[in-house]
């Protein structure tokens, strides 16, 4: 975690909703792409992550800096939260429908419909993976998290991390082959 | 990591992915609005549980009991206790008290047993004396004693 951000938290931690409201615009991003990915439909993602960012806003007083970035915490709350949701509501997900819903925001990108097909293809695969999987390679791969940051997050050692990584990449290069 | 090149380019399209700004923007507002409970005792709340306040108060509990004892001059109990000289003098009060203690014993003993052997030697005691006894032998009559009646009944026993 960078100066200026532990100082955000600092300030955030005493009340200032603008720091927190930086904060917010900084991770909301990779936060809502983990969770979209993960729930597969936007309006659930919308609501948990409206869920996660206020429930880190109301509790970041608890937030003590222990070597890892803030966003290690806001992934915590995230997880879970899908977790939660799981147990709650089992809905089946249409990623295609969700796809062209998220899609047409981004006006250029409709037109790339090459890239439209490339997303939806792997997010098809990438939803056959088992949890740990899905939450690795999103965090890993689309999110940029080191191994060490992605280790603290689920709770599992570095080497551990390494390991699942090169047998969910094997897995989803399979399923995508095999989808081909 | 060649290997799986490939299949980490696909998943680096997802990074399009993004939330939709209307909901970003109203969510943000949203968030900033909603109150955050016992903010107001936050400040206090957070230098209570400091784990630095920790510290300094152990520091500063440690430092008031060395004080105590090293520099309240009313209380000079724990220095005086670890004197050389004082513990020598108490050592010496002790064996003086142990010795007095004896003599007085052995002198409570040694006139029990006086008394038990002049007790023992004292004939003026009526029980022992040895003229009392010897005056009672010389009134004591045999024949006084005898019962004339029975005397009169053995008779006649053996004259049948």
């Amino acid at each position: 975690m960078t100066k200026e951000e532990q100082e955000l938290v600092k300030k955030a931690q005493n009340g200032q909703k603008e720091a927190f409201g930086t904060l917010y615009d900084k991770h909301l991003p990779a936060i809502y792409r983990f969770i979209l990915l993960k729930v597969g439909n936007e309006p659930d993602a919308e609501d948990i992550c409206h869920q996660v960012f206020l429930n880190a806003w109301q509790n970041i007083e608890s937030y003590r800096f222990q070597g890892f970035p803030f966003s290690s915490w806001l992934y915590r709350i995230a997880r879970n939260a899908v977790i939660d949701h799981w147990r709650t509501r089992k809905t089946d997900v249409d990623i295609e429908l969700v796809s062209s819903t998220l899609l047409s925001d981004a006006p250029a990108l409709g037109e790339q419909l090459d890239d439209k097909l490339g997303i939806e293809r792997v997010w098809r695969a990438l939803k056959k993976l088992d949890d740990d999987h899905q939450s690795l390679l999103v965090m890993k791969f689309v999110n940029e998290l080191s191994n060490k940051e992605v280790a603290e997050i689920l709770g599992k050692s570095e080497g551990a991390v390494r390991v699942t990584q090169h047998r969910a990449l094997k897995q989803l290069k399979k399923i995508l082959e095999e989808e081909k | 990591m060649t290997i799986h090149e490939k299949t980490i380019n696909e998943l680096r399209k997802l990074r399009m992915v993004e939330p939709n700004r209307a909901f970003a923007l109203a969510s943000r507002q949203s968030i900033l609005e909603s109150p955050r409970p016992g903010l107001h005792y936050g400040g206090l709340f957070r230098f209570i549980t400091s784990p630095h306040l920790a510290y300094v108060g152990a520091t500063l509990v440690i430092f008031l009991v060395i004080s105590y004892f090293l520099f309240i001059p009313s209380k000079p109990v724990v220095s005086a206790a670890l004197s050389p000289e004082n513990i020598e003098n108490e050592l010496a009060a002790l064996s003086i008290n142990v010795q007095i203690r004896e003599v007085a014993y052995q002198q409570n003993a040694n006139v029990a047993i006086a008394s038990a052997l002049s007790e023992i030697e004292n004939t003026s005691v009526k029980h022992l004396n040895q003229t009392l006894l010897e005056s009672e032998k010389e009134t004591f009559d045999m024949k006084e004693s005898v019962n004339p009646e029975i005397e009169k009944m053995l008779d006649a026993v053996i004259s049948k």
